[in-house]
């Protein structure tokens, strides 16, 4: 169980904001935030981090006090057992691949652990290039795989997929959710691609001016409660096939694909990778029995 | 999508299911959804929302005499017909709004569909979407 | 002729000895200048900046009252540790590190500065001390700034003139490094040995240039790769 609570002042270009938030995560869970940019997502998870410090606070992560600013507690980010994937992945360019994750490894590098490791982001091949002769899909592997050596209690990932392209971060989504299974890390993702915390988390906060407006499953999270259509989902889309007067829309849900037409109109408000929303009345559906 | 801006002037609820009226352009449309105003907080008399439904639901009739199921029935003017090989897309002036068709070309042809023709509208009750206008 | 190569000697020790302890000073120096933001970084920039046009002769001056065994730093220094500042090598070693700072400061402050800061805060992340994460990880990384520093301040050490003769006169094998050594030749109209003194210098400081060039376009392209 982690419960956390912070308090911290944002300086923003607007003026000052108070980020206050106040939750729980079950162990080995996967948690979203999501919100808009400037909501205070990345803050939030640089306090738990330790990288910044909040005016007044409480984190407690499986039993162990990391802050406690009335007690005066508070741990260097070294003393706290996180993972840390940031956004431009941070490799240090001067070691191999394999040098950082042994470097994260510590004094006795866990040679056997780290073969895993590598071998479950398929990066055992490079493991002697320098970070900066890879890929992007490639560095966040290794970013991923490096912060997962040290066997953190939280993984924090912050947009960890935002730099990639489309294809790329289906792959990378679906390697997230394989590691996630494996080592059942409680883990804390940021990001603002609805199809990616669709997919690997079971729960979600929404941020909005400094707090949490919002907490519960995705789909409860996200489902529009203001219309009355009884089927919502939402999506990614995958493809548009465009036709005479009407295109057809390919959408990605959950595991599967749905088809629907748009007009030409709709379909120009569309790309690949358009987050939607497709809605249905209850009555249409016909129910076969498998 | 078609959307039209309406109030609430009637709701009649039956277990889980209520029949909507809304007005809208003064006319009145019905709107059978799985919602009761308990379930759902925009379901009350004078509330202002939009009706929703798709071009592929929308039936275009002409001369249309002798019963018919369907209640939402509203008069128009053909503006425009966009024509497909199979699917035709014909743009309905409904009292200023345009709504838009999607009906098959062999209808627009036997039905001798052309810009300026006075037609009639038509969609099922339970084709039509209910949301909350903010 | 009989050439004294001990000034062209004097001049190296003083430039190794001065280059060396800049290193040691010149990178936590330089990391306490990237790593803060406030006010005060401004002050200590333009403090440690000004040698770069300050008359060497005005830096010589004030070191010359303060190392003064009659001033109270030199007092200081004489009672407690025996050591005198002024017309000695190890006064020049002090004023040379002074007066060549911002050779080294500046270029490493500039190549901490210009790392994003996510490399730090991943190495802290990953269990690792500010020390550990400052010689495995943002040193190694900015080697081609490191190398500026140190060639630019021995470059610079070697070309002193105003300050040492403030402070340090001209005592054979004690502070009469080459560039004093030259002025000494040529009022006594040996052009001879000016000539050799001074070619030498020439010679050794277009190559020492030359070689941070060659060397610093390789490491950046190193560091590209």
């Amino acid at each position: 169980m982690i419960r956390i609570q912070v308090r911290k002042t944002l300086s923003m270009s607007e003026g000052e904001k108070a980020l206050q938030i106040e939750t729980s995560l079950e162990t080995g869970s996967f948690t979203a935030i999501y919100g808009r940019s400037g909501a205070g997502k990345t803050t939030f998870l640089r306090l738990l981090a330790g990288l910044i410090q909040p005016e007044q606070g409480y984190i407690e992560v499986d039993g162990q006090v990391w802050l406690d600013t009335q007690k005066k507690i508070n741990l260097p980010p070294q003393k706290r057992s996180i993972g840390f994937v940031f956004q431009d992945f941070a490799l240090f360019p001067n070691m191999t691949v394999l040098e950082n994750l042994q470097y994260a490894s510590g004094n006795k590098p866990d040679q056997e652990f780290i073969k895993q490791l590598l071998t479950m982001v398929s990066m055992e091949k490079l493991a002697h290039r320098k970070p900066t002769t890879l890929s992007g899909g490639q560095k966040q592997r290794i970013a991923l795989a490096r912060a997962l050596v040290r066997r953190p209690s939280i993984l924090l990932l912050d947009e960890p997929l935002s730099a990639l392209d489309q294809e790329m971060r289906h792959k990378l989504r679906e390697e997230i959710h394989l590691l996630h299974r494996q080592f059942q890390t409680t883990t804390l993702l940021v990001s603002h691609d609805l199809a990616e915390i669709y997919r690997l988390a079971n729960k979600v906060l929404i941020i909005e001016e400094g707090s949490i407006s919002k907490s519960g499953k995705p789909d409860e999270v996200f489902s529009e409660k203001r219309l009355s259509s009884k089927i919502q989902l939402t999506g990614e889309v995958v493809r548009i096939v465009p036709g005479e007067v009407v295109y057809i829309i390919e959408i990605l849900t959950g595991n599967s694909i749905i088809k629907t037409i748009a007009t030409k109109e709709e379909a120009e408000q569309l790309a690949i990778g358009s987050q939607v929303m497709v809605f249905s009345k209850a009555f249409n559906p016909i129910i076969k029995k498998l | 999508m078609n959307q039209l801006n309406g109030v609430i002037t009637s709701i009649e609820t039956d277990g889980n299911i209520s029949l909507v009226g809304i007005l809208a352009e003064g006319t009145e449309f019905f709107s059978l959804v799985i919602d009761t105003p308990q379930t759902a907080s925009y379901l009350k008399q004078a509330n202002n929302v939009f009706l929703i439904f798709k071009e592929t639901e929308m039936s275009i009739a002409k001369h249309l005499t002798g019963g018919l199921s369907l209640r939402n029935r509203f008069p128009g003017i053909i503006r425009s017909i966009e024509p497909g090989k199979i699917v035709s897309k014909i743009a309905l002036d409904f009292k200023g709004q345009l709504l838009y068709s999607i009906i098959t070309t062999q209808s627009v042809h036997r039905l001798h569909l052309q810009v300026g023709d006075h037609v009639e509208g038509l969609v099922k009750t339970n084709e039509i979407s209910i949301m909350e206008a903010i | 002729m009989n050439i004294d190569y001990g000034p062209l000697l004097l001049t190296f020790q003083l430039a190794f000895t001065t280059t060396f302890f800049l290193l040691i000073l010149g990178i936590p120096l330089a990391s306490f200048l990237a790593g803060i933001t406030h006010k005060s970084k401004s002050i200590l920039e333009a403090f440690i900046s000004l040698p770069l046009v300050l008359p060497p002769s005005v830096l010589g001056f004030y070191l010359l009252l303060a190392f003064s065994p009659t001033g109270w730093l030199g007092s200081f220094l004489e009672r407690v540790f025996d050591i005198r500042l002024v017309f000695s090598f190890e006064g020049l070693v002090v004023a040379s590190i002074l007066y060549s700072l911002p050779f080294m400061v500046q270029p490493i402050q500039a190549g901490l500065e210009a790392l994003p800061a996510s490399l730090k805060e991943a190495s802290y992340t990953l269990g690792k001390s500010k020390l550990q994460t400052m010689f495995q990880v943002l040193l190694p990384n900015i080697k081609p700034a490191l190398f500026s520093g140190i060639v630019l301040s021995f470059a610079h050490t070697i070309g002193e003139f105003g300050l040492v003769l403030m402070i340090g006169g001209n005592i054979p094998e004690e502070t009469k490094v080459a560039s004093i050594a030259i002025y000494d030749e040529v009022e006594t109209l040996n052009y001879e040995a000016a000539h050799v003194y001074s070619s030498i210098l020439l010679l050794l400081s277009f190559t020492i240039l030359l070689l941070v060039y060659i060397i610093n376009k390789r490491l950046l392209n190193y560091t590209k790769e």
